[in-house]
């Protein structure tokens, strides 16, 4: 199963280079890695467009009390559960998820990684 | 300005069933602005019929409902089978005169003619009656927004300010009231309302408005 | 193009030299000590790590004597573990996302002017504590502001501030109902007080149960709940039921592990779950509460039972003295990545807690600024549909209706934080961030 991953500058990227750091080889299924300014600014469109290419999108960010933009990482959550309702409807077998983690915060991620 | 609601996916994929180059068409006017058939709506369901296996393009327009603007797309047209239109029901009918050689599909309800009151809320504020009173309620319309269309006072089951028919609406007249309170024009609401013609409004025919004065 | 390397290992992989004359990249290694003889043009790619900040290559770029958009951290020291073969593909996607920025994006510094409003006037110790950080004040019973650039201007007398530092009023109020029989038994005892209560008697066996109401009270008040660490090893039980713990603060998360560990028992519960009656000889409370957990009611007996008043802030009324385009409401955001006393609109600060601290964190704001870039955020005035999404959500507040036309909205570069939320909600697609999404795996957004 194929993996993309969008991180925010702040905490998914870095958090997901020390995932790496820590399990190599976590990068054999990571096929896309996208990092962005906050992950309230990551369409729809966006979403469906790198599903494309992958089965499960993992959108990392920092927990929704810590995002810099007040509401970004609330925002993004919000937008994955519309996104994830769509692609239900729509009988299509993909998956989005909002994933919260920075460098001291691995868990859900790691979870959501490693199989 | 004009609200509208993306219909159910479920119905969308359903009325594209027999076709797989598919057109999703957003208007830039009303239904961009209440977020609902943008330019950004029409990507996001092109790129959701393309996980589907539709082979589908997003494109926007000006306004959907005036024919100057749909002529440009002449070219571009014919190399589909069919265009789901993000527009209103005005959009998706003008669309469909200016090209009846291909099917038309409406992928947005039409919900009513409102305002938004906070990011990502919208209410009613207009039946388009045709017939315009909002001057004798202190600027609030209770044909509009009155569940019961009264014209003559409440009717007397709104608790708190609420409707009685909908909880979590206000009721109209308590609006009225405080709003000619405020504006000390209390006794003006003593005055009976004739009943209200409704000739003007949809129950007559379809309406037209022809201006002598403007037209070629 | 012209790359300069930057770091301190020396000896570098050959699939990071390998793949930079592959794509035709001239390079050179620079390291701290070796830092001259750049050309303006070139572009400095750090080999350092991905929990580098801002601040840092900012200080670098500043070090180095290049635009800061031009230095572009790769997160070797994360990287370079992994297979050759993964970093090649990365280091390769990453080289291909360094190709200049299609438009033209100038890098500044911006300062806001040395000068704070007060609002509402006449707080002496504010005053002083801002005189001896030699910061102007000004002060006015009403006035409009209106912002530019990142100054905010007090007209009429068009004055710019760089902040505004508003003092709100508190407002005290017990977290429950305490019933008349419970007081009487006089074991009801305020926090501030309660190291004095407990230094007369034995703490052994002694239980205190604290009851904690949301909003959090101010954080001096958790730094003497921390502090209760001190008592469970000396045989005393302590009990915290609290609506929130607030750790959001510097050290709190610390004091907060260290106070568990001691045995503090913290537990989180809406405190109208909580019962409170009197034992029967009046000397105890007995406390009666349902965790969230399990359905099972939990009975104590307190010695002591230490109401926190719930303690709101309530701000002066703000948004009907700041007018200018757009209502303005102010929250107070419990963010441990911004600047405390912050709000969510830059520059305005809430003065509550230490005074010092707030002149300090006032003061840093004022001097450091921020590096800017014009230019990045494109407002396509063809698609904008007026529709003010961006204007109702933008976090920073730095969007603007522009000039007297209104024909398209506007960005104020110098609070734009760059977050992309507005471009992701614009639905004609108007708002465009142009070098926003870098690329790191093999395609390009």
């Amino acid at each position: 199963m194929s993996l993309g991953i969008i991180g925010c500058e702040r905490s998914g990227f870095p958090a997901l280079c020390a995932l790496g750091k820590e399990e190599p080889e976590i990068w054999d299924r990571i096929v896309e890695v996208f990092p962005v300014p906050c992950l309230g600014g990551v369409d729809e469109e966006t979403i469906l467009r790198i599903l494309l290419r992958c089965d499960t999108l993992l959108l990392v960010g920092c927990p929704p009390a810590s995002c810099r933009n007040a509401w970004g990482s609330t925002l993004a959550e919000k937008r994955v559960a519309r996104v994830s309702q769509l692609l239900e409807e729509a009988e299509i077998p993909k998956r989005v998820f909002c994933v919260f983690a920075n460098p001291n915060r691995l868990g859900e991620l790691k979870a959501r990684v490693v199989v | 300005m004009i609200v509208g609601e993306r219909k159910p996916l479920r119905e969308i994929l359903e009325s594209l069933s027999p076709y797989r180059e598919v057109l999703v068409l957003g208007c830039g006017a009303c239904v961009t602005v209440c977020l609902a058939g943008g330019e950004k709506e029409a990507r996001e369901v092109a790129a959701l019929l393309r996980l589907k296996g539709f082979a589908a393009e997003a494109a926007s327009v000006e306004r959907q409902c005036e024919r100057e603007f749909l002529v440009p797309l002449r070219e571009k047209i014919p190399a589909f089978q069919a265009v789901l239109s993000l527009a209103c029901g005005v959009g998706v009918q003008t669309l469909s005169e200016v090209f009846p050689g291909i099917p038309v599909l409406p992928g947005l309800n039409t919900s009513f003619m409102g305002a938004p009151l906070a990011q990502g809320v919208w209410e009613e504020r207009c039946i388009g009656c045709g017939e315009c009173i909002v001057h004798r309620f202190g600027g609030i319309c209770p044909v509009a927004r009155c569940a019961k269309n009264l014209l003559n006072g409440p009717c007397g089951g709104s608790k708190n300010g609420r409707c009685e028919v909908r909880p979590d609406r206000d009721c109209a007249w308590q609006l009225i009231y405080d709003r000619m309170k405020a504006l000390g024009r209390l006794e003006e609401l003593f005055v009976i309302q004739p009943p209200k013609n409704w000739g003007p409004s949809r129950f007559g025919a379809q309406r037209k408005i022809v201006r002598e004065d403007v037209r070629r | 193009m012209q790359v300069a390397l930057f770091g301190s290992d020396r000896s570098l992989p050959l699939w990071v030299t390998e793949e930079l004359e592959r794509m035709a990249f001239s390079f050179e290694v620079v390291t701290p000590e070796k830092t001259k003889a750049l050309l303006p043009s070139s572009f400095v790619v750090v080999l350092g790590s991905a929990l580098l900040t801002e601040d840092e290559v900012a200080e670098l770029a500043l070090r180095l004597g290049v635009n800061p958009l031009r230095v572009a951290v790769f997160p070797y020291e994360e990287v370079r573990d992994l297979p050759e073969e993964k970093c090649r593909t990365l280091w390769q996607g990453f080289l291909r996302s360094l190709v200049p920025p299609k438009i033209d994006v100038a890098a500044f510094r911006v300062t806001p002017t040395r000068r704070v409003l007060l609002y509402p006037e006449g707080d002496e110790r504010l005053c002083e504590a801002f005189a001896r950080a030699r910061i102007p004040v000004v002060s006015f019973p009403s006035f409009v502001l209106s912002r530019k650039g990142v100054d905010f201007h007090v007209m009429p007398h068009d004055i710019p501030v760089g902040a505004c530092v508003l003092i709100p009023s508190l407002q005290e109020e017990p977290p429950v109902v305490l019933p008349r029989e419970v007081l009487d038994t006089g074991r009801v005892v305020a926090l501030e007080r309660l190291p004095q209560v407990l230094g007369l008697s034995s703490l052994r066996k002694m239980c205190v149960v604290l009851l904690v109401p949301s909003p959090h009270p101010y954080p001096e008040d958790w730094e003497r709940i921390f502090a209760l660490a001190s008592l469970p090893p000396q045989g005393a039980q302590v009990l915290v039921l609290a609506e929130e713990v607030f750790v959001a603060r510097e050290g709190f998360e610390e004091a907060f592990r260290r106070a568990r560990e001691a045995g503090v028992l913290f537990e989180k519960l809406p405190l109208s779950r909580v019962s409170l009656s009197p034992s029967l000889d009046m000397r105890r409370v007995v406390v009666t509460y349902t965790p969230e957990k399990d359905p099972f009611p939990v009975r104590c007996e307190a010695h002591w039972l230490v109401p926190v008043s719930r303690k709101t802030c309530v701000l002066p009324p703000f948004d009907k003295v700041l007018l200018s385009d757009r209502e303005v409401v102010l929250e107070l955001p419990e963010n441990p990545n911004l600047l405390p006393f912050a709000t969510n609109i830059p520059g305005v600060f809430v003065a509550w807690g230490d005074v010092e601290d707030l002149v300090v964190t006032v003061s840093r704001y004022l001097e450091e600024g921020s590096i800017q870039e014009e230019g990045r955020v494109r407002v396509d005035a063809e698609r904008c549909a007026l529709c003010l999404t961006c204007l109702r959500s933008c976090p920073t507040g730095a969007i603007e209706l522009s000039g007297d036309l209104k024909r398209c909205i506007a960005v104020n570069e110098a609070l734009c934080a760059r977050c992309g939320i507005c471009a992701g909600l614009c639905p004609a697609k108007a708002i465009t961030f142009e070098v926003v999404h870098r690329v790191l795996g093999n395609h390009r957004l």
